[in-house]
């Protein structure tokens, strides 16, 4: 069966003013109808660009997409007229943002931001958009739904507002549902509800997933796979079970090694990974992550390794994978 | 200091209901001493303009040599001109022209500035740079000599008056329009109504010009006072309203060689144009004050 979503060498650079910024270098991966999918990375590696130039939202100039393909369904979304790709957005692939707090219009009724969408998406007329507007926000759990549609943003609370946005993100039944960082602006109570919230909701209306995320305990417990990036490359992908058991990159090594754990004293120091990511306008000509890595060689200088499957359900991108692991 | 104290005392909070951004606009202009003039005068203005055939004493064309020059009287309240015709009824009718130049250039500059303004300002590109070239053009230059250049070359008239007007003033309007527009698109909302799926038109009517429309709104109001100053200016030096319709600032030109024997021919008609722009003024910044939630206190 074809994939729900097929990313082929996806590359996007920016033209600045200083260089050209190479944000995303050639990804490749695919997502199955009902897959949970994490996106993992620190910040200004490509996670959230390569999202968005999926759907086309990046400006134009100064990115630019350089190549390759995005099969949704088979059906290539970079090669789609930009005026058409509002048919896509909202009701095939939908985002909810990072910031809840500054994602909704201040000077609109979340009631009518969220029928808005239906009524152009679903073609719903404005009465019937609200009464699916008033049933989204009791599932979403807002209390008191009904007399919330012609609540304004600012008085709601942030999980509140994160819950009007994903009511807004799953109002037009999306195939696909990306999570963009969505409970980074929460506090941790919260973050469990509406992670909790996302996932039966992903089950019930049976949405394929894509967390973009930093937190790794968060793509434990949620994603089967895990893609982890680096300078807009892909270092290493894989059933989550496996890389959190057994990373094979240097990177996620370090990664998962800098997760503080509950046994850790107030004495001791927080475990991170020396120096920082690299320039995006001169990439280093070998593995990106060369500069920072303890186990570098001089292949790793002068040239870029691919990703390799190693097994069946892991791959990876380092020259030396048996020195890092005959420790 | 027991009673200084119980004077201190803080009434318990009454809880505020929010009626709306109008409701609250129109409690700020209310207190708005100005404003409130501006709104009185003008609404007066309107109301003679609209019932001047009823109102008016005379005709505004009925000549009475015999009883030319005459100061004010019981039969001429406010006097009469050179030629006899009744001065009160005259500032009456000219009301009329003046409202006319005020409100159908600002309409018009706010038809096209608005769209315009809307569109160049989220879209950029090509058409944004079109567009400003061409505020630019018309910043660059005096407005009021391309207005005086424009009448001369068209032919003096009420309606190319207007015309010309409405050339130099929509470029104010589009300006603070694209602005805004350019500030209001970079907002995370509207990202996120893209990525929802809201197609361009939709975006920019209901979700870029609710947070323009006020500002629009005060461009409008100030543009008034503006042009009615230059259809006065204009009028005086014969280049506007065409004789015998009467217009204020005409009124005042005719008036060059008798003034300092007869000065109710300059001070009525003078005093109308002071009155009216200080009214449309005062208005406008009433507006401005009571809608830009920046001074909202």
């Amino acid at each position: 069966m074809l994939p729900l979503l097929d990313v082929r060498h996806l590359e996007v650079a920016f033209f600045t003013k200083d260089g050209v910024v190479k944000a995303v270098n050639g990804i490749s991966y695919t997502l199955d109808y009902g897959d949970t999918l994490a996106l993992v990375g620190e910040s200004g590696c490509g996670k959230t660009v390569s999202v968005l130039a999926m759907l086309r939202l990046l400006p134009v100039p100064p990115a630019k997409i350089m190549g390759g393909q995005v099969l949704l369904e088979g059906h290539d979304l970079l090669r789609l007229k930009l005026d058409q790709m509002h048919t896509v957005r909202g009701s095939q692939i939908a985002i909810v943002f990072q910031d809840p707090m500054t994602s909704l219009n201040p000077v609109m009724p979340v009631g009518d931001q969220i029928a808005e969408a239906m009524q152009v998406n679903l073609r719903l007329g404005r009465k019937e958009a609200l009464e699916q507007t008033e049933v989204l926000l009791q599932r979403v759990g807002l209390p008191n739904a009904a007399n919330q549609l012609k609540s304004y943003p600012h008085q709601f609370s942030g999980g509140m507002r994160q819950r009007v946005m994903i009511a807004m993100a799953i109002s037009c039944k999306p195939k696909l549902l990306i999570a963009d960082e969505s409970t980074t602006a929460l506090d941790v109570t919260i973050q469990a509800q509406i992670v909790d919230l996302v996932k039966e909701l992903q089950q019930e209306l049976g949405m394929t997933m894509i967390w973009i995320t930093h937190n790794l305990g968060l793509v434990a417990r949620l994603a089967k796979r895990v893609i982890v990036m680096y300078a807009g490359y892909i270092i290493e992908m894989g059933l989550t079970k496996q890389i959190f058991a057994n990373p094979i990159h240097p990177y996620t090594i370090g990664l998962l090694n800098s997760v503080p754990g509950i046994e850790l004293t107030v004495d001791q120091d927080l475990q991170y990974i020396e120096g920082a990511p690299p320039d995006m306008i001169k990439l280093p000509p070998g593995c990106p992550f060369s500069p920072r890595c303890l186990y570098r060689s001089e292949r790793c200088l002068t040239e870029r390794p691919e990703l390799v499957e190693l097994t069946t359900s892991v791959a990876a991108a380092c020259w030396n994978i048996d020195r890092v692991h005959n420790r | 200091m027991t009673q200084e104290l119980a004077s201190l005392q803080v009434s318990p909070v009454e809880r505020v209901k929010y009626r709306g951004f109008w409701t609250g606009a129109w409690r700020r202009f209310r207190r708005n001493v100005l404003a409130m003039y501006g709104l009185v005068f003008v609404g007066f203005i309107i109301v003679v303009a609209l019932f001047v055939p009823v109102l008016a004493p005379y005709p505004y064309d009925k000549i009475d040599l015999a009883h030319g020059l005459e100061e004010m009287s019981k039969e001429h309240l406010l006097g009469t001109d050179q030629l006899g015709r009744d001065m009160l009824s005259r500032i009456m009718f000219a009301a009329r022209p003046m409202l006319l130049v005020g409100f159908v250039t600002q309409v018009a500059a706010l038809l096209i500035g608005l769209p315009l303004g809307i569109i160049a300002g989220y879209k950029g590109g090509v058409f944004d740079w079109v567009v400003t070239r061409f505020i630019d053009f018309f910043s660059a230059l005096p407005w009021y000599l391309i207005v005086l250049y424009l009448v001369m070359v068209l032919k003096p008239s009420l309606q190319n008056l207007i015309l010309a007007l409405i050339i130099t003033s929509w470029v104010n309007q589009c300006r603070i329009v694209r602005g805004l527009t350019m500030s209001v698109r970079e907002q995370d909302y509207i990202e996120a109504t893209r990525a929802l799926g809201l197609p361009t038109w939709q975006i920019l009517t209901s979700h870029i010009l609710p947070q323009v429309a006020p500002l629009a709104l005060w461009g409008f109001a100030v543009g008034i006072p503006t042009a009615v100053f230059a259809e006065a200016g204009l009028s005086f030096l014969g280049l506007g309203v065409r004789p015998p319709q009467p217009s204020w600032g005409q009124m005042l030109g005719e008036s060059g060689q008798w003034w300092i024997y007869k000065p109710h021919m300059f001070v009525f008609p003078g005093l109308m144009i002071t009155l009216s722009v200080l009214a449309f003024q005062g208005l406008a910044d009433g507006l401005r004050a009571s809608i830009d939630v920046n001074v909202n206190v």
